[in-house]
């Protein structure tokens, strides 16, 4: 059929229909992000974006990769399961991945508490009632010791939620690895090396956003060269969509932020086919729009591929495959009314299946009351493994391609990210659109529109409004986990007996070998002395003491 | 005086980094022509209180989401009454645990605000506090 026909029918279909069509159900109807959602999408609609298969879609595992990163989709193997999970002490966090490995998780992701991720020994002041309350306490390699003893990491993948302290992290993970006889170049997993979103949504930094890219390029090129296997960062657009970033917002903050790591990392004269292949995105999908997550993570992949090819000159296809983790977001779940989030976690499921990512981790049904119990995330590693194996959504690639609603959005998105890294890239880049509060008044707007249209009415959540004791109360609303009263005390005497027992000679060599690099005005990469301070069992807070002298720490204004 | 006795500070004490609710109260509170002021992350309890003295508020909105909410509250109540300012009203918004509510309230704080609370609700409460702080300071002079 020619278009001009098909133009004629859709007109007089909806000449016809007028009167029925008039009498919608809202007023307007619009993705969280503000995109306009029309009552019917047809060929028009692509023909009208100058849709052309070869060009927008192609094959998977071929550029653009609009249709998936790889070219079997999930034929071979579905997606890795990996919940995010951490519970206060070594020893615990071990049993708990076990456990879970043993269930069916494929890979560790483990969340660390607010001490260790703010690189603090527990002793210090603001570490006061925090121990161990949002994950694993990590004061040195000792605690890393434990948490990993008997899991076998040739085989099980570890991905290290941590920031400002990524360094320190994979120094440690390393170290961990030396001594149970692994090559470097068989380790896989991840460090999240992220610390620009966390001057905008997540709240995690220490130093300043410069010195913090110095770092995450040390990372990254550390890791391509000894550890191939291994991702080098996770650059999220989780936090940014948790702190309330629409999806427009959370493509383009997270590629800004790709490209300031990248640009770094080049500077140094790496070429980008060394190192592309070693950064990997933590995504973000939710139940809500459903649809347009799946074209937020399509259009995604394309934008990746494009600014690779076009911007730094990649020229393997590793280099610009887009690598992600999906993590479900717990904002669109519910206190009241906690059954419905059964349905919100498998829908998030469904939505990283249609996607195509290559790894998932869902929320828990126990989450909008505390951290994780283990039943909980067992029953979310089981939800993961019923969409992959009960629906058939991972029977055939990329199964919403050619929708015109999925393919219409796909290129919406993708023009709108598009129109946002320009504005980014007009301010000077990510770092001075953080300095001058671009970001965070971005986000803030979307979190607050978004929040005054749950409140009026224009959007819904069910049960939000609703106390938590209701009749449609979870099962597992009081199965959450809450560490011990004394865990302080033991952790204090952990630190305390290690303090009493290692060599602090060779402590404080380490602490001054790494004070020198730090200080050197030609910038050694830092992972190789914070590596030997690791060694010698110097502490979280002392090794992130001695940076923080150094490398300066960055402060949020007080706002009057 | 009802500049004097009329300003909020909203405040993020400890290593908890979650400000979404945070901002989104003081943007609610500045739409609705109240004065606040945004204390930024990582505030340890004696430099919340210092902003508050230095700021002259009448309540204090702590917001927090790490579970370290009980020593929080206790220190931040302590330090007020050492500097002299027990009057300054302390509420707590976050993600608080049903059975930690009471406590909190014993402790003496006025009020708890949850993930279910309206904004407007909130508002509305910050107003009726402030209002209430003005007629007391009005009856001591």
């Amino acid at each position: 059929m020619r278009d001009d026909d098909l133009e004629q029918q859709a007109a007089s279909w909806r000449k016809t229909h007028e009167q029925a069509l008039t009498k919608p159900r809202a007023i307007a109807f619009s993705t969280d992000s503000g995109i306009p959602v029309k009552e019917l999408y047809t060929p028009l609609d692509l023909a009208a974006r100058g849709f052309d298969y070869r060009d927008d879609l192609g094959f998977p595992g071929e550029f653009p990769f609009t249709r998936g990163a790889d070219v079997t989709g999930y034929r071979d193997k579905i997606y890795g399961i990996g919940q995010y999970a951490g519970f206060a002490t070594a020893r615990d966090t071990n049993r708990l991945f076990k456990k879970l490995i043993a269930e069916g998780q494929d890979s560790i992701h483990v969340a660390c508490d607010l001490p260790t991720n703010m690189g603090y020994d527990i002793d210090h002041p603001l570490a006061e009632g925090e121990i161990g309350r949002v994950g694993l306490t990590i004061s040195s390699l000792a605690d890393m010791e434990e948490f990993l003893d008997g899991i076998d990491l040739r085989r099980i993948g570890v991905t290290y939620v941590v920031n400002p302290i990524a360094p320190v992290i994979l120094a440690m993970h390393i170290a961990v690895a030396r001594k149970q006889g692994v090559p470097l170049d068989l380790l896989t997993g991840c460090v999240q090396n992220d610390v620009m979103k966390e001057y905008t949504a997540c709240g995690k930094y220490i130093f300043p956003p410069r010195q913090a890219v110095r770092l995450s390029a040390d990372i990254i090129e550390y890791v391509t060269e000894k550890m191939p296997r291994f991702y080098a960062n996770n650059i999220a657009l989780y936090h940014l969509g948790e702190a309330g970033a629409d999806q427009v917002q959370q493509v383009a903050f997270a590629l800004a932020a790709a490209i300031e790591y990248c640009d770094a990392v080049t500077q140094r004269g790496l070429p980008i086919d060394r190192f592309a292949r070693n950064i990997a995105f933590l995504g973000y999908v939710n139940h809500r729009d459903l649809l347009c997550e799946v074209a937020k993570i399509r259009a995604m992949r394309r934008l990746w591929a494009e600014l690779m090819k076009t911007r730094y000159g990649a020229t393997l296809p590793e280099s610009m495959t887009l690598k992600m983790h999906c993590a479900q977001g717990g904002i669109c779940l519910t206190a009241g009314e906690g059954l419905l989030n059964f349905g919100r976690i498998t829908l998030a499921a469904l939505v990283a299946a249609l996607a195509g990512v290559q790894s998932l981790g869902l929320r828990t049904i126990d989450e909008p009351y505390g951290i994780p119990s283990e039943e909980a995330s067992i029953i979310s590693i089981r939800i993961a493994r019923m969409v992959a194996q009960e629906t058939g959504a991972m029977d055939t690639i990329d199964p919403l391609g050619g929708s015109y609603y999925v393919e219409s959005m796909t290129a919406e998105i993708k023009s709108r990210v598009e129109d946002k890294l320009a504005v980014i890239e007009k301010m000077g880049g990510i770092v001075a659109a953080i300095e001058s509060g671009y970001i965070s008044t971005e986000i803030s707007n979307s979190a607050y529109a978004f929040q005054t249209a749950l409140e009026g009415g224009g959007k819904v959540l069910l049960g939000y409004r609703r106390d938590a004791e209701n009749p449609y109360r979870s099962p597992n609303q009081n199965s959450y986990y809450v560490p011990s009263a004394d865990i302080a005390r033991q952790c204090r005497e952990r630190l305390e007996a290690l303090r009493r027992t290692r060599d602090d000679g060779g402590v404080q060599r380490a602490l001054r070998r790494l004070r020198a690099a730090a200080e050197a005005p030609a910038s050694p990469n830092l992972v190789e002395p914070i590596l030997e301070a690791v060694e010698a069992y110097a502490t979280m807070g002392e090794i992130c003491g001695v940076l923080r002298q150094v490398l300066g720490e960055y402060r949020m204004p007080t706002v009057v | 005086m009802s500049e004097r006795h009329g300003r909020i500070l909203i405040a993020k004490a400890g290593l908890d980094g979650h400000d979404r609710g945070a901002k989104l109260v003081v943007v609610a509170l500045r739409d609705a022509g109240l004065e606040v002021v945004y204390s930024g992350l990582h505030r340890l309890p004696d430099e919340i209180v210092k902003i508050a003295l230095e700021e002259d508020v009448s309540v204090i909105g702590l917001s927090i989401l790490s579970g370290a909410h009980q020593r929080i509250v206790a220190r931040l109540q302590d330090l007020l009454r050492v500097a002299g300012a027990p009057e300054v009203t302390l509420v707590v918004g976050g993600f608080i645990p049903a059975e930690d509510v009471d406590e909190l309230l014993r402790l003496g704080v006025s009020a708890v605000f949850g993930q279910q609370t309206k904004l407007d609700d909130i508002v509305d409460y910050m107003r009726r506090t402030i209002d209430a702080t003005g007629r007391t300071a009005d009856a001591r002079r």
